[in-house]
């Protein structure tokens, strides 16, 4: 009698190491969700970039086709931060005024992680004295890397 | 009689160890978690670049890094000066965040400017870093 209620009580305690661990593991992917992947900024620095590049296109009267294709120059960005991993695409109609990265990437970002985050925006400018809808795609891919790499 | 309270005091017992085990388990799990200097580091880079990025020159900041300096501490980092634990590179055009001996992230931001006046003051309740947004050298 006595070795059958002891049976019993152990099988008792598994099954309550057994709730526990459950618990735990349901814990554990929380803490993951929760911390475990970086903090994606992607979508904040695309729109950052976006609004530089309109109020540059405002602020800057008499612009060209010419200071569009040297917009580098023209608004002062520093193309070492776009080889890092940023996206700019500036076209009217069949016009391209503008590119840097692959903006077609930026229509596949629902898809897959790793492609960049983008923006857009149209806004009207005199472009070689002429009012000019230019369209803005601005993407960002950034990512954070060890100090020493 | 006794003997079975007795029996009964140690199967409570038995449960309520594995039960508090269990408790401080996912305590020091979560603890760990919520201070993992990795994610913070990667936290305040990307924010820090995104204040330097929509700022101007003359813009000055004074931001609360009390959850950074206490995390810097705890991994024996000296929080004293802020240049061991906040890094504004103007070749690269980054910043640095360094909450943990030998490591730390870094994050581009857009803007031509240069930081200067960079500061760590401790104090209570919260520690700050202060600094201040300078025209670039393009600028002239």
């Amino acid at each position: 009698m006595d070795k059958r209620g002891n049976v019993g009580d152990y099988l008792h305690f598994v099954y309550f190491i057994f709730l526990l661990a459950i618990i735990s593991v349901t814990i554990i992917i929380g803490g993951f969700s929760a911390f475990g992947k970086p903090y994606d900024s992607r979508s904040v620095d695309a729109q950052l970039l976006l609004s530089r590049v309109v109020i540059c296109l405002e602020n800057n009267p008499g612009l060209s086709t010419v200071s569009l294709q040297n917009i580098f120059i023209t608004c002062r960005f520093d193309e070492k931060t776009f080889e890092k991993g940023l996206v700019l695409y500036l076209y009217s109609g069949n016009t391209e005024f503008f590119k840097y990265g692959d903006q077609v990437s930026c229509g596949l970002e629902k898809k897959n992680i790793n492609y960049p985050r983008c923006v857009a925006q149209s806004v009207l400018v005199d472009v070689d004295s002429k009012q000019v809808e230019v369209n803005i795609i601005a993407g960002s891919n950034l990512k954070s890397h060890e100090q020493n790499k | 009689m006794n003997r079975k309270g007795e029996g009964a005091l140690q199967d409570n017992l038995r449960y309520l160890l594995a039960l508090a085990i269990f408790i401080a388990m996912i305590f020091f799990y979560l603890w760990s978690k919520s201070n993992d200097a990795f994610l913070w580091e990667d936290f305040y880079a990307k924010e820090i670049s995104r204040i330097i990025s929509s700022g101007h020159a003359g813009d000055s900041y004074i931001l609360d890094v009390h959850k950074g300096t206490s995390i810097a501490l705890s991994n024996g980092v000296d929080i004293r000066e802020a240049s061991t634990m906040f890094i504004f590179d103007v070749q690269t055009k980054e910043v640095c965040a360094i909450l943990s001996k030998g490591n730390g992230k870094c994050y581009p931001y857009l803007s031509d400017l240069v930081v200067s006046d960079v500061k760590i003051e401790l104090g209570e309740p919260t520690n700050f870093l202060s600094f201040t947004l300078n025209k670039g050298e393009k600028d002239g």
